[in-house]
């Protein structure tokens, strides 16, 4: 995404925020760097919408907002507790609400990242029509989601282990085989990367492309609102 | 003998063929999408295009135009675009919409300057068929034609000059250097096209080649240049016209004389065989 100071990035990357702790430094680093030049000010804010677990990212420099959204009330007080061991404490709020039916002003938001959270929503579609209206022309919608491995004899080796490893570990692990049951099953039921594509184009979205990580297993799915 | 002299000349001839087709074809489609793309500039809104599609490259486009500003704050980079984006009114993330960042800003000047020389040429060469009486120029106008025209060429890096070597530099860099080469041999082409060059043979090639390294070399120079209104480039530049000049007239007569060489040898070989015998049919 390579962001500008001043650029909020959201990244709920599944629950330990690890990325979303070294993005905060890179973005610090880099208004570190650039604090001796004269850039224009902006206010930019992200929205970060996660199912499963949320992290949050304050920006250092100047007039950057970060508003955390969530319908899990529980996972946003894990976040806020993060945030304060952390010592994270302005430049960010949390804000419950349901993903299909945002609580925010039309046009308000320049970044609208998912991570890892748009296969658990009922009605996909609704989801990015919401991002499309609340983001500001020329704003950026960035998905972060498993998706489907093309290569046959890699997607037939990677279901072997979704299907035989992953909920047994998840019940040694954390005895609780039903979660990584559906965990698995979610991905499956979840679009390809050219399906997803389509939908995001159909609610608006331009210059809409994706990136797959691991041959597929993940994709980074990216539009414009134009 | 002859056999093998015939497997020569057929081979040439099928090299000849092949060069040729190439040619046509790189010609023809440029200057076909040249002309297609004046149509669709003209036209209100492409019928091939979609509504979508438009509207992507028309941001685009207003980004680029209004990045240029920012070209000597920051350079040739996402920084610039993420500046000029923000002019336009859109958020500085917009930059994304350039995945490969300040180099398409440099591809978007590079090319646009081109396209400007391209109508000056043109314009150029409508004045002078309006005032000569003559068809096509003398071999002696195409020189300063070439020469007006690389300067020209090279007077719309000024505006951006402190911050060219930067674009060369980039530009240079792996993942760009086939692209900038295409930009390169675009505008040694469109030169070449302007002087009425109907070349169907390797000259073709080596036309543009020497034109290329010319304007890269004059390039270069007038980065450390610091006379005034560049006067020492432009007479770097006249030298480099007339080596070519000179190189041209050499390998011109390096030909003249292979050809006599070529001459001399089957002479020498007829008496070499007269000699031995060889020839005389009567035994």
């Amino acid at each position: 995404m390579s962001p500008r100071p001043g650029t909020k990035l959201l990244d709920v990357a599944g629950g330990t925020g690890d990325i979303a702790f070294r993005f905060l430094n890179y973005v610090r680093s880099q208004s570190d760097f650039n604090s001796l030049t004269a850039l224009q000010t902006s206010t930019e804010q992200g929205v970060d919408i996660n199912e499963d677990e949320n992290s949050q990212v304050s920006g250092r420099s100047r007039d950057c907002h970060v508003t955390v959204c969530d319908i899990n009330q529980s996972m946003l007080e894990v976040g806020m507790n993060r945030a304060t061991q952390s010592g994270i404490t302005s430049g960010i709020s949390w804000l419950k609400g349901n993903a299909e039916c945002l609580p925010i002003e039309d046009n308000s938001f320049d970044v609208y990242t998912i991570a890892f959270g748009i296969r658990n929503c009922t009605h996909i579609d609704k989801v990015v029509e919401e991002a499309y209206r609340v983001l500001r022309p020329g704003g950026r919608f960035m998905c972060l989601e498993f998706s489907h491995v093309s290569n046959p004899l890699l997607r037939s080796v990677y279901d072997e282990y979704s299907f035989q490893v992953i909920p047994v570990l998840g019940q040694i692990l954390a005895a609780d085989w039903d979660s990584y049951q559906y965990l698995v099953e979610s991905i499956r039921q979840f679009q390809n990367q050219e399906d997803f594509k389509r939908i995001i184009r159909t609610c608006g979205f331009r210059a809409v492309t994706y990136e797959n990580l691991t041959f597929g297993v993940v994709a980074i799915h990216s539009g414009f609102k134009l | 003998m002859a056999t093998s002299m015939k497997l020569l000349k057929s081979s040439r001839n099928l090299f000849k063929y092949f060069v040729e087709s190439h040619m046509r074809t790189c010609c023809n489609v440029r200057h076909m999408c040249q002309k297609a793309e004046s149509q669709a500039e003209g036209s209100e809104a492409g019928d091939h295009v979609s509504d979508g599609e438009e509207m992507e490259y028309e941001t685009r486009l207003r980004i680029l135009r209004s990045s240029m500003a920012f070209v000597h704050q920051h350079g040739w980079t996402v920084d610039t675009l993420a500046a000029g984006a923000e002019v336009e009114g859109l958020p500085g993330v917009a930059h994304g919409l350039f995945p490969r960042g300040g180099v398409e800003l440099i591809y978007h000047f590079y090319t646009d300057c081109n396209k400007q020389l391209a109508m000056q040429l043109a314009e150029r060469v409508a004045r002078e068929k309006e005032s000569e009486q003559t068809n096509t120029p003398g071999k002696s106008k195409i020189t300063p034609f070439i020469r007006d025209a690389v300067e020209a060429r090279l007077r719309m890096i000024i505006p951006y000059i402190d911050r060219w070597p930067q674009a060369m530099g980039i530009l240079a860099l792996p993942p760009n250097a086939p692209q900038a080469l295409k930009n390169l041999g675009d505008l040694t082409d469109e030169i070449w096209y302007y002087t009425g060059d109907t070349s169907t043979d390797f000259n073709w090639y080596t036309k543009r080649a020497t034109l290329g390294v010319v304007y890269k070399t004059t390039e270069v120079f007038m980065m450390q240049d610091k006379s005034d209104d560049y006067q020492n480039t432009w007479d770097f530049l006249d030298r480099r016209m007339g080596d070519i000049t000179r190189v041209g007239k050499l390998v011109r007569n390096g030909q003249e004389m292979t050809s006599v060489l070529g001459e001399a040898c089957k002479g020498f070989t007829i008496i070499g065989r007269n000699i031995l015998g060889a020839n005389s049919g009567a035994k």
